[in-house]
C-alpha cells in the first residue's frame, strides 16, 4: 500500500498525522507482566539481556562471564552473577462487540466510521475507532495485537501483528465489520479463551447488552489469566428516546416487540434503570480487578482516546 | 312531574343514530392509531421498568376503558339533544290560553302612535307576557275572530308561542268571544291551573259578555293607555251595503247604504262632513257630500238599478282633518244579482184558480215567469226535463220529473211522496214559519175538506202540520244530477180556501225563489264572518249537465287580496268563509261563467272601535294576568352540549396526560 493510500485510509478512520504522532507517545497499561516472545519495549518475568538489574544469582559453568559481578566477588569473595529484567512484547487482544445494538446511532446510509451531520456515529464505528487507536498504540510500543469481532460467536479475527505497518490491516479490518446477530459474550468469549494460549490483555469494546448476562464472559478471561478491560459503549439517544407518545419499541438484536407509551416520567424510570445497569457493571468491574471506562459516541474519539482513557489510567 | 319529552328528533330516528355512533366509536376505539417504530438495544430494561408500570396494568385498563366510556357518554348526549328534550313541567306551572283579538276593530290605527294599530299594540303586550312567562307555564294562542282558532299546540318554548303570535292576522269579521271562550275552555280542559288571557280593545257586543266558562279564570290585558280614544277621535263607517229585488219586478233593484259616525266618548255631537262615492264596474257613477250627525244613522237609496252582475263600490271618506280610525269600514261592496227567467210547465186538467195565482206571482213591469201548461196526457219526462220547475195540480207523474217540482195533492202508488194515511177536516197547528217557501205566508187558519198525511223521508222537512202529520213538506233531495228540491201539498187547493188567500200566490212565488236559491232578503252583499253557500247554476249562454255540475269536486276562488285560491265542491254546491271584506270571485269554466260575492264588515260594533280598559264577563270585573316568575327553562340541549364539552376537555386532558391510553 503506498504512502497516499494509506494516509486517505487513516484519515477516513479519523487519524490524522498529529493524531498518531500523539499515540506514538502512549503505551498500554498492563497490570500484570506478561511473558513474551520477542523482545520489545516491557519488562517481563524472564532475566534477560535487558538495561534494569533485577537480581543475583550464582555463577554456574558455562554462564557468560561478561555478567559476573566483579564487585561483589571483591567484597564478599563469592560469584555472582548479575540478573538484568527481560524487556519482551506484550499481547493485546482488542475484542470488539458487533452484534447489532452496536447499530445504534449509525445510518444505513453512511459508512460507519463516519460522523454523521448531525455529529452521530454508530456505536460500532465509535467502538472501532476506538480499538483502531488502541491497536495504533500497541502496534507503535511493539505490541503484538489482535482483534476479534464478538456476536452470537467468536466471528471475525485478524490475527497477531506488531509493528506500526500493521495499522493499515486493522483499519482494514475494523472497515470490514458490520453490525449484525445477537451479544453472547459467554459463548464468543469461550470461544477465544479456548483457542488463545498466550496470555494478555484483552479490551472488550461493548454496549455490554447482552440477554444472557456479561458477567460470565468476562469472569472467562479472568480464570484464564488474561487480564480483561472493559469499554463499555453508550450512545446518548439510547438514554434519551427522540419520539414520545404511542410507541412500538424493537429490541434491535431480538426483534421483540412491545408495545409502549413513552412519557416523561417513563423515560426518566428508564434513564434510572440504565444507570443502575451501567453502575452494576461498574461494580462488577471494579471487584475483580477490571478497568472499566464508559465511552460515550458524544464525546470524540480522540479526546476519549487522549483524555478519558490516560485519566483512567488505561494508557500512559 | 310529567316524564322527558322530545321535541326534536323521535327515539326511532335517535337510537340508528346513536348505534351507528357507537359502533364506529367502539371499532375506532379498537382499531386505534398504527404506532410508530423505535429500535432499542437492549429491551430487558424496558421490560424491567415496563413492569414496574405494568403493575398498574389493570387500571390502566381501566383507564383506557374509561376514555371509551367518556367518548360513548359524549355520543350519548350528543344524540339525545338532537331530540330537543324537554323536562317535565312541575305542578306549579299554569296552562294559558292567549286569546288575542283579531277582530276588524283591531285594525284601528292609534292616533298617538303614528304607524301603529291597536293589534300592533296586543301583540307587544302578549310578547311582554310571554318574554315573562314561568318556566312551567304552558300556553297557546288562539286567533280570536269570527271563527276562533288556535295557532299551534301548547308549548313552553318561548320561541314557539311568539311565532304563534307572529302569525295573528287582524280580519275583517266581528270577534265571537263566546266561541273563542268555549275553545279555550275545551283546549284547557284536563290541565293544571287553566287561565285564559284574553287580550283586547273589549269592543264586543254586550250579548257577547253575557256568560263566563265554568273552571277556568279569564284575565284581562286591555290597550295601553296610548291607545284610549281622545275626544277628537271617531270612526266613520258604512254599516250597511245591501241590494233587493222588487217584489212585483223579480228583474229590478233598489241598493241601500246606511252611514254611520261613531263619535269617541265624550266628543261633540257636531254632524262630521263626508264624502260618498259610489263606484260601478269601477267607474264612479255618484257623488254626494252628507252630514253624519254622530250616534245616528244616515241612509241613502239608490232606487231602481239595473244591470245585472255589477260590481258595485261605496268609499265613505271625511273631510280634511277629522280622524278615522278604521279604514277597513269605509269601503263597501256589492254584486247586483243576475237577472233570473224561470220557466215553468204546469201539468193541470185546468184550475183556474192556480192560473191566477201564477198570473198574480208574475204580473209586473218584466215577467220573470214563463209558464206553459199542458195536460197530463201530454206530459213527458224529456218536456219536463227542459223547464226549470213543473207544478203538478192534482196529478202525479210515473216518475219524478227532472227539475224542481210542486206537487198539488199528489196521489197513487207512483207517488213520490208516500201517504200515512187521510183526515178529513184538518186544520194546520205547527207551521214553520222560517222556511223559505212560508216566508210571509200563513196557514194556520186554512180550511180544507181533506188532506193526506205524508210520511216524512230522510229528506224532508214538514212545513205544515196537524199535531205532528205533516200535510205541507218540502224536500230537499241530493241526486246525480245535483239538488232537486219539490214542495208537496197534501189536499187539492180546489177543495180548501186557499187560493182565495192572499197566501197563496205568495206561497207559489216563495216556492220558485227556492227552487232558484234567491231566498235571502239582502241580496248583492253578505257580512264577513259568515260561511256562505253558493250553488253552482248555468248561465243562460250555456246549459251544462246537472250531474257535470255534481261531479264537480274543486273551483278556483280569486279572493279580493287577488289571491287565487281552490275552494272544494259538494254536490254542486261551494262552501266558503269570507274573512275580507271585497269582492269573491268563483270561476267555473265548465260553466263559462264566473259567480261573483260580495262581502263587507257591517259591524256596528265593530266600526264604533269601542276601546274598554275594564271588562266584566257575568258582572266579574276580569283582572290583569299575574307576572310569571323566573324559573328554570325546561330546555336541556344547551346543558347537554356543555356538559358533552366538558366530558370533551376531560378526555383531551386526560388523554395528553397519558392517564387514558
Amino acid at each position: 500500500m503506498d504512502q497516499t493510500a494509506a494516509s486517505t485510509q487513516a484519515a477516513q478512520a479519523g487519524f490524522d498525522q498529529q493524531f498518531l504522532k500523539q499515540l506514538e507517545y502512549l503505551h498500554i497499561v498492563a497490570k500484570k507482566v506478561f511473558a513474551g516472545k520477542s523482545r520489545a519495549e516491557r519488562r517481563s518475568r524472564g532475566q534477560g539481556s535487558g538495561i534494569e538489574f533485577a537480581d543475583h544469582r550464582d555463577y554456574t559453568a558455562g554462564d557468560d562471564l561478561r555478567y559476573l559481578d566483579w564487585s561483589v566477588y571483591g567484597r564478599m569473595d563469592r560469584l555472582l552473577l548479575r540478573l538484568f529484567e527481560q524487556e519482551e512484547d506484550l499481547h493485546i487482544y482488542l475484542l470488539i462487540d458487533r452484534s447489532a445494538s452496536m447499530r445504534l446511532g449509525g445510518r444505513p446510509d453512511q459508512p460507519l466510521l463516519r460522523r454523521s451531520s448531525e455529529g452521530r456515529i454508530a456505536k460500532l464505528g465509535y467502538a472501532a475507532q476506538l480499538t483502531a487507536a488502541l491497536a495504533y498504540v500497541g502496534l507503535a510500543n511493539l505490541d503484538r495485537v489482535a482483534i476479534y469481532g464478538l456476536g452470537e460467536r467468536l466471528s471475525a479475527e485478524l490475527p497477531a501483528s506488531r509493528g506500526k505497518g500493521q495499522i493499515f490491516k486493522v483499519f482494514d479490518f475494523l472497515a470490514g465489520l458490520t453490525p449484525d446477530g445477537k451479544t453472547d459474550l459467554r459463548t464468543a468469549i469461550g470461544e477465544f479463551v479456548q483457542r488463545i494460549k498466550r496470555r494478555g490483555i484483552a479490551i472488550v469494546v461493548s454496549d455490554f447488552y447482552d440477554h444472557n448476562g456479561y458477567e460470565e464472559g468476562l469472569n472467562l478471561l479472568r480464570y484464564h489469566r488474561f487480564e480483561p478491560a472493559a469499554i463499555q459503549i453508550i450512545d446518548p439517544v439510547e438514554l434519551n428516546p427522540p419520539l414520545r407518545g404511542d410507541l412500538e419499541i424493537v429490541d434491535m438484536e431480538t426483534g421483540e416487540l412491545r408495545e409502549v407509551t413513552l412519557s416523561q416520567s417513563l423515560i426518566a424510570a428508564y434513564k434510572r434503570e440504565h444507570d443502575a445497569y451501567c453502575e452494576t457493571l461498574a461494580a462488577f468491574c471494579k471487584s475483580r480487578s477490571v478497568s472499566y471506562i464508559r465511552a460515550e459516541t458524544a464525546i470524540p474519539f480522540d479526546e476519549l482516546t487522549l483524555r478519558v482513557l490516560r485519566q483512567g489510567g488505561f494508557i500512559r | 312531574m310529567t316524564p322527558l319529552t322530545l321535541l326534536g328528533l323521535p327515539w326511532g330516528q335517535l337510537l340508528p343514530i346513536a348505534a351507528t355512533g357507537t359502533a364506529a366509536l367502539t371499532l375506532l376505539y379498537v382499531l386505534r392509531q398504527r404506532r410508530r417504530r423505535l429500535e432499542v438495544p437492549f429491551s430487558p430494561l424496558w421490560q424491567k421498568v415496563l413492569g414496574q408500570s405494568e403493575a398498574q396494568s389493570l387500571w390502566q385498563k381501566l383507564l383506557r376503558v374509561l376514555s371509551l366510556l367518556l367518548q360513548l357518554l359524549v355520543l350519548a348526549l350528543l344524540t339525545v339533544s338532537l331530540g330537543d328534550p324537554r323536562l317535565g313541567r312541575s305542578t306549579e306551572g299554569r296552562s294559558l290560553v292567549l286569546l288575542v283579538d283579531a277582530s276588524a276593530s283591531m285594525q284601528a290605527l292609534v292616533p298617538a302612535l303614528p304607524g301603529k294599530t291597536r293589534l300592533d299594540l296586543t301583540r307587544a303586550a302578549a310578547e311582554e307576557l310571554i318574554r315573562g312567562l314561568h318556566g312551567d307555564d304552558l300556553g297557546v294562542v288562539v286567533q280570536l275572530d269570527g271563527r276562533p282558532a288556535p295557532l299551534g299546540g301548547f308549548s313552553d318554548d318561548e320561541r314557539e308561542l311568539l311565532s304563534q303570535l307572529g302569525q295573528v292576522t287582524a280580519r275583517d269579521t266581528t270577534a265571537d268571544l263566546q266561541a273563542g271562550l268555549l275553545l279555550a275552555q275545551a283546549l284547557l280542559q284536563g290541565r293544571p291551573r287553566p287561565q285564559i288571557i284574553l287580550f283586547s280593545d273589549g269592543g264586543f257586543d254586550e250579548s257577547a259578555l253575557g256568560s263566563q266558562p265554568s273552571g277556568v279564570e279569564v284575565r284581562f290585558v286591555p290597550l295601553p293607555k296610548s291607545a284610549q280614544l281622545r275626544p277628537t277621535d271617531g270612526n266613520a263607517a258604512i254599516t250597511s251595503f245591501a241590494v233587493r229585488r222588487y217584489r212585483r219586478n223579480r228583474l229590478s233593484y233598489e241598493v241601500l247604504l246606511q252611514l254611520s259616525y261613531f263619535p269617541a266618548p265624550g266628543s261633540s255631537t257636531t254632524a262630521k262632513q263626508a264624502t260618498l262615492q259610489l263606484y260601478q264596474e269601477g267607474a264612479l257613477v255618484d257623488v254626494q257630500k252628507l252630514d253624519l250627525v254622530p250616534g245616528e244613522q244616515t241612509r241613502k237609496l239608490y232606487p231602481s238599478l239595473s244591470g245585472a252582475g255589477t260590481h258595485l263600490e261605496a268609499v265613505l271618506s271625511l273631510s280634511d282633518g277629522d280622524i278615522d280610525l278604521l279604514p277597513v269600514d269605509n269601503h263597501a261592496f256589492a254584486v247586483l244579482p243576475e237577472r233570473k227567467r224561470v220557466r215553468l210547465l204546469l201539468v193541470t186538467r185546468g184550475n183556474l184558480f192556480l192560473e191566477g195565482a201564477l198570473l198574480a206571482a208574475s204580473a209586473g213591469e218584466e215577467n220573470h215567469l214563463l209558464i206553459d201548461k199542458v195536460a197530463p196526457t201530454a206530459y213527458s219526462d224529456e218536456k219536463a226535463a227542459r223547464y226549470d220547475a213543473v207544478l203538478f195540480d192534482a196529478w202525479t207523474p210515473q216518475q219524478p220529473p227532472d227539475a224542481h217540482a210542486i206537487y198539488l195533492d199528489p196521489q197513487g202508488d207512483t207517488s213520490p211522496f208516500e201517504i200515512a194515511k187521510t183526515v178529513t177536516a184538518p186544520y194546520l197547528s205547527d207551521l214553520d214559519e222560517q222556511h223559505p217557501v212560508l216566508r210571509w205566508v200563513s196557514l194556520a187558519d186554512i180550511n180544507m175538506s181533506r188532506a193526506s198525511v205524508f210520511r216524512l223521508g230522510s229528506f224532508d222537512r214538514p212545513l205544515a202540520q196537524m199535531l205532528k202529520d205533516p200535510i205541507v213538506i218540502a224536500r230537499e233531495q241530493p241526486g246525480p244530477a245535483g239538488v232537486r228540491r219539490s214542495v208537496a201539498l197534501g189536499f187539492d187547493v180546489r177543495q180548501s180556501d186557499l187560493p182565495l188567500r192572499v197566501a197563496f200566490p205568495v206561497l207559489l212565488m216563495n216556492a220558485m225563489d227556492w227552487f232558484a236559491g234567491d231566498v235571502d232578503e239582502d241580496l248583492g252583499s253578505f257580512r264577513t264572518g259568515q260561511t256562505l253557500v253558493v250553488p253552482l247554476r248555468n248561465g243562460q249562454k250555456t246549459k251544462a249537465p246537472d250531474s257535470r255540475i255534481a261531479q264537480m269536486k274543486q273551483v278556483n276562488l280569486l279572493l279580493p287580496s287577488g289571491q287565487l285560491t281552490t275552494v272544494p265542491v259538494h254536490e254542486g254546491i261551494v262552501k266558503l268563509y269570507g274573512e275580507q271584506a271585497g269582492f269573491y270571485n268563483l270561476q267555473v269554466p265548465e260553466l263559462l261563467r264566473g259567480f261573483a260575492l260580495a262581502l263587507n264588515l257591517a259591524a256596528a260594533e265593530e266600526s264604533s272601535v269601542l276601546v274598554r280598559s275594564e271588562l266584566r264577563l257575568q258582572k266579574t270585573v276580569l283582572r290583569a294576568p299575574d307576572a310569571g316568575q323566573p324559573a328554570l327553562k325546561r330546555t336541556l340541549w344547551p346543558y347537554l352540549l356543555l356538559v358533552a364539552l366538558l366530558l370533551l376537555l376531560i378526555e383531551w386532558w386526560t388523554y395528553h396526560r397519558r392517564w387514558t391510553v
